[in-house]
C-alpha cells in the first residue's frame, strides 16, 4: 500500500456524502466519529511510516508533519461542529418544522467541511506540485460555501471577495506550476515531484525559473494571507463559522505557505538562495507592518484574530525567508503553535460569539465574555501568540528573532519593535475583553468534551513549542530541514 | 510549424484581450470572451500535433466556448444586466502599460527559452495580465467573472506555449476547478440577487478595517 | 544542592496548589520553600554550590541554574521578604472576597518562586523564562481588583512596559549569544570585554532599557505608580521592595559580570538616569497624597540612588579606581538591601491602616498613633530609615554613596569632578527633600487628630500583620546599628563581580572615610554621634521648653467658630510651599469653582481641585502613542472594503516584481 495517504483524503470525502444521507442527529454524529476516526488512525499510520515515494509523490518530513497538524485541527474542527450547531439550533429556538430545515442546514454544513477538509488534507500531504495546486485551489471553493453558507449580506460579500482574490491568486499560482512543469521537461505528473523538481532544479534556466518564482509569490502569496495581498483574509475568517475559521486561519495559511517556501527552494537551487528568501523575506516584514495598525485599531472580534494571523504568517515567512536551520526549525515550530494555538481561539471567540451575540469589541468589553472557560481560553490564546515564555510560541519566535539578529541587528531590532506593537494591539483589545467583566459564572455548565476542546491544543503547544521532547523535536528538524530545501542543497 | 499562423494569432489574442479590457456591455463581453476562447482553441491546433490536440480542443470548446457563456447568460438573464455598461476610460491606459511592459520585461524571463515559446510566454502574460487589468477597472460583478476566465484562458495559453499540453490530471483539475469557481460565483450573484444587494463591486462594502 | 533546590521549588509549586484551598497549608509550604532558600543562600558561603542543566525546549536550548555570590544575596532578599509577605498575607488575604484571595494565594508562591529562579538562573533561556513568568505572575496579581474602574488599564500598561522591557533584554542577550556563539552567562562573561565596542555598547544600552523599564527608571517609570496602589498591599511591597531589585541584579549581572569595563559615557549616563530618578521620584512622592502612590515614587527615587551607585561604580571602573568602584558597588547593594526592608514595611504597614479601615488618602488619615500603635511605630521606624536619618540603616548606605563619590570626585579629571559635584548634589537634595516627605508622612498620616470618620474608627490590626513589619522594621535599626555585619559581605560580593579589578587587601577598607583629613570614621560611629547630638539638642530644647511651659494651656483661637480636625495642617498644605519652588517639574493646575445663589455673596459651594501635571508622559508617551494611533488610521485605509482596490494591490504588486525584481 504505497499510496495509503490518498485514502487519508478520500476518507473524510466519503464521510461527507455519508453526512449528506442523515435524517437523524445522532446518526450524523455516528458517520462524523466513524470517519475522523479513520482519518485520524490513517494519517497516524501514514505518520509513522517511512516515506515511499509514488507517481503523485508520497508526503516527506514536512509533508507528514502538515498532514498531522491538519488531521488534528480537523478533528477538532469537527467536534467543534457539533457543539456549534447544537448552539445554534437551539437559539433560534426551533420548532419542529424549524428543526426539519435545521437538520438540513446542518447535513449541508458537515458536506462541505468535511470536503473542505479532505483537499485541505490532500494539500498537506501531497508531494506534487500539480496535485497540490489543484487541492489548493478546491480548499478555496469548499470554504468559500461555508464562509457564505450564513447567508448574511456581510457573508456573502466576504465569500464573493475570497472566491475573486483567492481564484485570481491561484490563477496566477497556475502559471507556475505550468512554468515548472515545462522546465522540468514535460514528462508526465510525476516531473511535477517535489524529489524530482529540486533534483533537475539546478539545470532551469534562470529567467523562466524566476518568472515562475514571481508568479508563486502572488499566487500562493495571495491565498497563504501575505501582504499586500491579504485583503480577502479578514472578510473571510470574520464571516465564516468559527470551525471553519479555525480550518482556514490554522491550517489553510500554513499549508500554503510551505507549499510557497517548497517553491522556493527549487527557485534557490536554479538561482541560489538569495532571489526567492530575500523576497519572502521582504514579504513576511510587510505582513506584519501591515497588521500592525489593524491590530491597534480594531472593532471586532474575529477580525483581530484574523489580523493576527497575518501577522503570524509573516513571522513564519520571515523564519523561512531567512534560511538558516535555527531560523526555519523555529518558523515550524511556530506553524505548529499557531495552528493548535489559533484555532483554539477561534473556537473560543465562535463560543463568545454566539453567547453574547455580537462580535463587537466594545460590546464585548461591557457584555463579558460568558463563560470561565471562554475567558480563560482567550487570554491563553493572547498570551501564547505574544510569544511569552512560559507559553508555547516563546521558544520559536526566540528562535527567529536570534536569527534575524544574525542577519543584521537593524533588522532584528525592527522586527523586534513590530513584535512589540502588536502585542500591544492584540493584548489591548483581546486581554480586554477576555479579563474586562468576570465572567457570569454557574450559569453555563460546560461538558467536559468542549473543554477538551480547547484543552489539548493549548496543552499540545505548551508540549511542542516549550517542552519540545526529543523524539518530536527530531520530526521537527528533518521537517524544517525539507523546508531549507532538504538535501539539494 | 507554421510561424506567421502563429504569430498572427497571438497578435489576434493580445487584441481580442484588449477589446474585452475595453468593450463594457455585458452581453458583448460574454461574446468577445467566447472568441477568445475560440482563438486559445486555434492555438492548440496549430500548436501541438497528435490526437491530444482534438482532446485539447474538445475540452475548451465544451467548457470555454460553450459552457461558460451560457452560464454567464443565465446569470445576466437571471439579474437584468445584460444591457448593463461599465465604463473604465482609463483601462486604454492599462493596457497599453501592461502591453509595453511586458514586451520589455519578456527577453529576461524567457532567456533560455526556444524563440517560438518566448513569443506565446509573452502573448499568455499579457492576456492574463489584461485579464487582472480588467477585473479591477471593471465595476460589475459579472465582468469580473468574464476576466477571472480570461485570465484562465491567458494561463491556457502559457500551458500550450511551453509544454503543449499539460499531464492529463492537472488538465482535468484546472478545468473542473475553473467550473466549480464560476458555479460558486453563479451560487454567490444569485444569492446577491435575493438579498437585493447591489450588483456593483464599489458598493460591495460593508467590510471594511 | 540539587535537592534543597527542587524541594524549595516544589514547595512553592504546591503551596499555589493547595493556594485555592487550604490557606494555612499553602502559606506554611511558601514558609518552607522560603527557609529552605535562605539555607542555600548561607550553605553558599560554605562553598555549596548549585550547578543543574536541564535540557529543555527545541533542539539547542536548555535550562541552566547556578547559584553564584551575587545571586545569594538577592535570594536572601526575596526570601526573607517573601517571608515576611507570606505571613502577612495569613491575616491580611482572610478578609479578601473568596475569589480574589484565590487569585493572590495562586499567585504570590508563583510570583516568589519565579523571583528566586531569576537568580539562579545561568543562561539566556532561562533567565528569559522565568524573568517573563515574574512580569506575568505580577501582572495577574496587580489585576486582582479588575472591577474596578482603571485598574485593568493600570495592568495594561504594566504588562505592556514590562513586556516591551523584555523584548530589549531579548535582543541584548540575542546579540550577546549571536557574537559568542553560546547563551551561557559565563561564556558572555569570558568573551563579552573582547567583542567590538559598537556591540557592547548596543547590549549596554539595551539592558539599560530592559532593567531600567522593570526598574522604574525615570522616563520608564510610568507603569509602577498606577500598578503599586492597585495591587494588594503586600504584593505591592514585594513588587517594590524585591521585584525592582531583581532588575538592579540583572543590570549588575549584565554591566558587571558579563560585559566588563566600558567607555565613561556607559557610567555618565546612568549616573544621569539616577540622578533624574531620584530627584523627579522624591519631587512627585512629596506632591502625592495618596499613601501608596507616594510609597510607589518613593521607589523610583531609591532606586535612583541605587542607579547613581551603579554610575559611579561603572565611572570608577573606567578610570581605574579599584577602591571607588568597589565602595560604589558595595553602596548600591547596600541600598538595595535597605530599601527592600524599608519599602516592604511601609506598604504593609500601607496595607495594615487600609485594612484597618482608614483608606489611603493622607488627607484622610490622622491620630493613628494612638489607634494603630505597633503598626505607626514600624511606619515610623521605616519612614526614618528611608528618610536617610542616622542611626538607621538608610543613613549608612548614603553615606556610602556620598563617600564613592567624593572619592570618584578626588579620583582626578573634570569630568569625573563635576559629576562628582553634580552626583553629591542631587543625592544632597533628594534626602532633604525625602526627609520633608515623610516628615508629612509620619506628621499628617499618624499624629494629630483624626481627619476623617473612618481614620477615627480604625484600629489596630493582627499580630500576623504589625509583627513582620516590625521585625522588618528592626532589621533597619540593625543594619544601621552595626553596618559591619553586612559591609564586609557586599564588599567582597563586589570585588567579586568587579572580576579583574585586583584585590583590596583588608575587605574593611570599605569602612575607611574621609580620606582627605587621614581621620577615620565610620558610618555607624558617625550616625551614633548624629543620634548623640541630635539628642543632646533635643534634650536641651525640652529643657528650655520645659522651663516656659509654666503657662497655661487654653485652646486656642478659631475666628470664633469651632475647632475640627478639618482646621489641621493637612498633606496639600504641606505640600504647597514646594509646588511654587519646583513649578518646572510640578507644572501645577488648579481651579476655584463657586456656586452662588442670586449674588456672587451668596455661596452655596466653593470646590477647590488642585494637582500636577505629569510633564514627562506629556511630553514622551502621549506624543508617541498619538503618533502611533494616526499612523495606524492611516494605514487601516487599506482594508476599505473595495474589491477592485485589492485586485489593484495585486495586480500592482505583480507589475511591479515583473518590472524591478530580476
Amino acid at each position: 500500500m504505497t499510496s495509503a495517504w490518498i485514502l487519508v483524503c478520500l476518507i473524510p470525502l466519503g464521510c461527507g456524502i455519508g453526512t449528506l444521507l442523515c435524517r437523524t442527529a445522532r446518526s450524523l454524529g455516528w458517520v462524523l466519529a466513524v470517519g475522523t476516526t479513520a482519518t485520524s488512525v490513517v494519517a497516524t499510520w501514514v505518520i509513522l511510516r517511512t516515506p515511499v515515494a509514488t507517481v503523485l509523490g508520497g508526503p516527506d518530513a514536512l509533508g507528514r508533519l502538515l498532514l498531522g497538524i491538519v488531521d488534528l485541527v480537523g478533528v477538532l474542527s469537527t467536534v467543534e461542529s457539533l457543539h456549534y450547531w447544537r448552539d445554534e439550533l437551539r437559539s433560534s429556538n426551533a420548532d419542529l418544522v424549524m428543526l426539519g430545515r435545521g437538520i438540513r442546514r446542518v447535513r449541508i454544513y458537515f458536506f462541505w467541511q468535511q470536503a473542505f477538509l479532505a483537499s485541505l488534507l490532500t494539500a498537506a500531504a501531497s508531494g506534487n506540485l500539480g496535485l497540490s495546486w489543484v487541492a489548493i485551489e478546491l480548499t478555496t471553493i469548499t470554504s468559500a460555501v461555508l464562509v457564505g453558507s450564513s447567508g448574511t449580506p456581510r457573508a456573502i460579500e466576504a465569500a464573493w471577495k475570497y472566491v475573486v482574490l483567492c481564484s485570481v491568486g491561484l490563477a496566477l499560482a497556475l502559471a507556475t506550476v505550468i512554468l515548472l512543469y515545462a522546465l522540468g521537461g514535460a514528462g508526465g505528473l510525476g516531473a511535477l515531484n517535489w524529489t524530482s523538481l529540486t533534483a533537475a532544479a539546478p539545470h532551469f534556466p534562470t529567467g523562466p525559473i524566476k518568472l515562475a518564482y514571481l508568479f508563486a509569490l502572488v499566487g500562493f502569496g495571495t491565498k497563504a494571507g501575505l501582504a499586500p495581498l491579504h485583503a480577502w483574509l479578514p472578510d473571510a475568517h470574520s464571516e465564516a463559522p468559527a470551525p471553519v475559521s479555525a480550518l482556514l486561519s490554522g491550517v489553510l495559511l500554513a499549508v500554503v505557505l510551505c507549499t510557497l517556501v517548497r517553491v522556493a527552494d527549487v527557485t534557490a537551487a536554479a538561482t541560489g538562495a538569495a532571489f526567492p528568501d530575500h523576497l519572502l523575506l521582504g514579504a513576511g516584514i510587510l505582513s506584519i507592518m501591515v497588521a500592525t495598525p489593524f491590530l491597534i485599531l480594531q472593532s471586532d472580534l474575529k477580525r483581530l484574530l484574523a489580523y493576527s494571523s497575518i501577522e503570524q504568517i509573516g513571522v513564519m515567512a520571515v523564519g523561512f525567508g531567512l534560511h538558516v536551520p535555527l531560523a526555519a526549525l523555529g518558523a515550524i515550530l511556530q506553524l505548529v503553535v499557531h495552528a493548535l494555538t489559533k484555532s483554539g481561539l477561534f473556537f473560543t471567540a465562535g463560543r463568545i460569539v454566539h453567547d453574547a451575540g455580537t462580535q463587537r469589541l466594545l460590546r464585548l468589553r461591557s457584555l463579558g465574555v460568558g463563560t470561565p472557560t471562554s475567558g480563560a481560553a482567550l487570554l491563553f490564546g493572547v498570551l501564547t501568540l505574544g510569544g511569552l515564555p512560559p507559553f508555547g510560541m516563546f521558544f520559536p519566535e526566540l528562535a527567529i528573532i536570534r536569527a534575524t539578529f544574525a542577519q543584521n541587528t537593524v533588522l532584528g531590532l525592527g522586527f523586534l519593535f513590530l513584535l512589540a506593537l502588536t502585542f500591544a494591539g492584540l493584548f489591548y483589545h483581546a486581554g480586554g475583553t477576555a479579563l474586562g467583566r468576570s465572567a457570569r459564572t454557574g450559569l453555563h455548565r460546560v461538558p467536559v468534551l468542549d473543554i477538551a476542546v480547547l484543552a489539548l491544543p493549548a496543552a499540545l503547544t505548551i508540549v511542542v513549542g516549550l517542552w519540545a521532547p526529543a523524539i518530536l523535536a527530531r520530526g521537527l528538524e528533518a521537517a524544517s530541514a525539507l523546508a531549507l530545501g532538504g538535501g539539494a542543497r | 510549424m507554421p510561424g506567421g499562423v502563429l504569430d498572427a494569432l497571438a497578435d489576434a489574442l493580445v487584441v481580442l484581450s484588449l477589446a474585452l479590457l475595453v468593450v463594457r456591455p455585458a452581453a458583448w463581453s460574454i461574446g468577445l470572451l467566447a472568441a477568445q476562447a475560440a482563438a486559445v482553441a486555434a492555438l492548440a491546433v496549430v500548436v501541438s500535433h497528435g490526437p491530444g490536440a482534438w482532446v485539447a480542443v474538445a475540452v475548451i470548446g465544451i467548457t470555454k466556448v460553450v459552457g461558460i457563456p451560457l452560464v454567464l447568460i443565465w446569470v445576466t438573464r437571471r439579474t437584468q444586466t445584460a444591457d448593463a455598461v461599465d465604463w473604465a476610460p482609463w483601462a486604454w491606459i492599462l493596457g497599453a502599460v501592461i502591453v509595453l511592459l511586458v514586451r520589455i520585461t519578456l527577453p529576461t524571463f524567457s532567456a533560455g527559452l526556444k524563440a517560438d515559446h518566448a513569443v506565446l510566454l509573452g502573448t499568455a502574460l499579457t492576456v492574463l495580465l489584461l485579464g487582472l487589468a480588467g477585473m479591477v477597472t471593471g465595476r460589475l460583478l459579472l465582468g469580473q467573472v468574464i476576466h477571472l476566465v480570461a485570465i484562465e484562458n491567458g494561463l491556457y495559453c502559457v500551458g500550450l506555449a511551453l509544454t503543449g499540453g499539460l499531464p492529463a490530471a492537472l488538465e482535468l483539475g484546472a478545468a473542473v476547478d475553473l467550473l466549480l469557481v464560476v458555479f460558486v460565483l453563479a451560487w454567490l450573484s444569485h444569492h446577491v440577487h435575493r438579498l437585493h444587494l447591489p450588483l456593483h463591486v464599489d458598493e460591495l462594502q460593508q467590510l471594511r478595517g | 544542592m540539587t535537592w534543597l533546590f527542587a524541594l524549595g521549588l516544589l514547595s512553592y509549586v504546591l503551596s499555589a496548589a493547595f493556594g485555592a484551598y487550604a490557606d494555612n497549608l499553602s502559606a506554611a509550604l511558601s514558609l518552607l520553600a522560603e527557609a529552605l532558600f535562605v539555607t542555600m543562600a548561607v550553605a553558599g558561603v560554605r562553598g555549596l554550590h548549585l550547578n543543574v542543566r536541564i535540557p529543555f525546549g527545541p533542539p539547542g536550548f536548555s535550562l541552566h541554574w547556578v547559584s553564584t555570590p551575587l545571586g545569594a544575596l538577592f535570594l536572601i532578599l526575596v526570601s526573607v521578604l517573601g517571608a515576611a509577605a507570606t505571613i502577612y498575607a495569613i491575616a491580611y488575604a482572610k478578609h479578601l472576597p473568596t475569589s480574589k484571595r484565590r487569585t493572590v494565594l495562586v499567585f504570590a508562591p508563583l510570583f516568589l518562586a519565579s523571583m528566586t529562579l531569576v537568580c539562579f538562573a545561568a543562561n539566556m533561556a532561562s533567565f528569559l523564562v522565568v524573568w517573563e513568568a515574574m512580569s506575568l505572575t505580577s501582572y495577574a496579581l496587580v489585576i486582582v481588583d479588575r472591577e474596578e474602574p482603571g485598574v485593568l488599564r493600570s495592568g495594561y500598561v504594566y504588562l505592556l512596559m514590562t513586556h516591551i522591557g523584555a523584548l530589549c533584554l531579548l535582543a541584548a542577550f540575542t546579540l550577546l549569544s549571536n557574537h559568542t556563539g553560546s547563551m551561557a552567562f559565563a561564556v558572555w562573561a569570558e568573551k563579552a570585554p573582547t567583542l567590538p565596542s559598537g556591540i557592547r555598547s548596543a547590549v549596554f544600552l539595551l539592558v539599560l532599557l530592559g532593567f531600567g523599564s522593570k526598574a522604574a527608571l525615570v522616563p520608564l517609570h510610568v507603569w509602577l505608580p498606577r500598578a503599586h496602589p492597585v495591587a494588594p498591599s503586600h504584593i505591592s511591597g514585594l513588587m517594590s521592595g524585591v521585584m525592582l531589585k531583581v532588575a538592579i541584579y540583572g543590570m549588575v549581572l549584565m554591566w558587571f559580570v558579563v560585559l566588563g569595563p566600558g567607555p565613561l559615557w556607559w557610567g555618565l549616563v546612568v549616573m544621569a538616569l539616577g540622578i533624574l530618578s531620584s530627584v523627579l521620584g522624591v519631587l512627585y512622592a512629596l506632591a502625592e497624597h495618596d499613601l501608596k502612590r507616594l510609597l510607589a515614587f518613593h521607589s523610583v527615587e531609591n532606586i535612583g540612588i541605587i542607579t547613581i551607585g551603579l554610575g559611579v561604580a561603572l565611572m570608577g571602573w573606567h578610570a581605574h579606581l579599584p577602591l571607588v568602584s568597589i565602595v560604589a558597588l558595595a553602596a548600591a547593594l547596600y541600598h538595595t538591601v535597605n530599601h527592600a526592608l524599608f519599602k516592604t514595611t511601609l506598604f504593609l504597614d500601607a496595607g495594615s491602616i487600609q485594612h484597618a479601615g482608614a483608606g489611603r488618602n493622607l488627607d484622610a488619615l490622622g491620630g493613628l498613633w494612638r489607634r494603630m500603635p505597633w503598626t505607626s511605630t514600624s511606619t515610623l521606624v521605616a519612614a526614618a530609615a528611608i528618610a536617610g536619618l542616622p542611626p538607621l540603616n538608610g543613613f549608612v548606605s548614603e553615606w556610602l554613596t556620598y563617600e564613592s563619590l567624593v572619592r570618584l570626585g578626588a579620583g582626578g579629571g573634570l569630568v569625573l569632578a563635576l559629576s562628582a559635584a553634580t552626583g553629591v548634589l542631587a543625592l544632597a537634595l533628594t534626602g532633604g527633600l525625602a526627609t520633608a516627605c515623610f516628615v508629612k508622612v509620619s506628621g499628617v498620616g499618624l499624629l494629630g487628630r483624626p481627619r476623617s470618620d473612618r481614620a477615627a474608627e480604625a484600629h489596630e490590626v493582627s499580630g500576623f500583620m504589625t509583627g513582620p513589619a516590625l521585625a522588618l522594621a528592626g532589621f533597619c535599626v540593625i543594619l544601621g546599628l552595626a553596618p559591619g555585619l553586612i559591609a564586609p559581605i557586599l564588599a567582597h560580593i563586589a570585588g567579586l563581580t568587579l572580576h579583574g579589578i585586583g584585590t583590596l587587601g583588608p575587605t574593611n577598607a570599605v569602612l575607611v572615610s574621609l580620606p582627605w583629613r587621614g581621620a577615620h570614621l565610620d558610618p555607624a560611629s558617625a550616625a551614633l554621634l548624629a543620634a548623640l547630638i541630635g539628642a543632646v539638642v533635643s534634650l536641651a530644647l525640652g529643657a528650655s521648653r520645659a522651663r516656659r511651659s509654666a503657662t497655661e494651656i487654653r485652646a486656642p483661637w478659631a475666628c470664633g467658630g469651632e475647632l475640627t480636625a478639618a482646621h489641621q495642617y493637612s498633606a496639600t498644605a504641606y505640600a504647597k510651599p514646594f509646588r511654587p519652588i519646583f513649578r518646572l517639574v510640578y507644572r501645577p493646575v488648579r481651579s476655584v469653582h463657586v456656586e452662588s445663589l442670586i449674588h456672587p455673596f451668596f455661596r452655596v459651594r466653593v470646590s477647590y481641585e488642585g494637582g500636577t501635571t505629569d510633564v514627562l508622559s506629556r511630553w514622551i508617551y502621549r506624543p508617541a502613542i498619538t503618533g502611533i494611533v494616526a499612523l495606524s488610521r492611516q494605514g487601516r485605509k487599506l482594508q476599505s472594503g473595495s474589491l477592485r482596490l485589492y485586485l489593484a494591490l495585486m495586480l500592482a504588486t505583480l507589475l511591479l516584481l515583473l518590472a524591478f525584481v530580476h
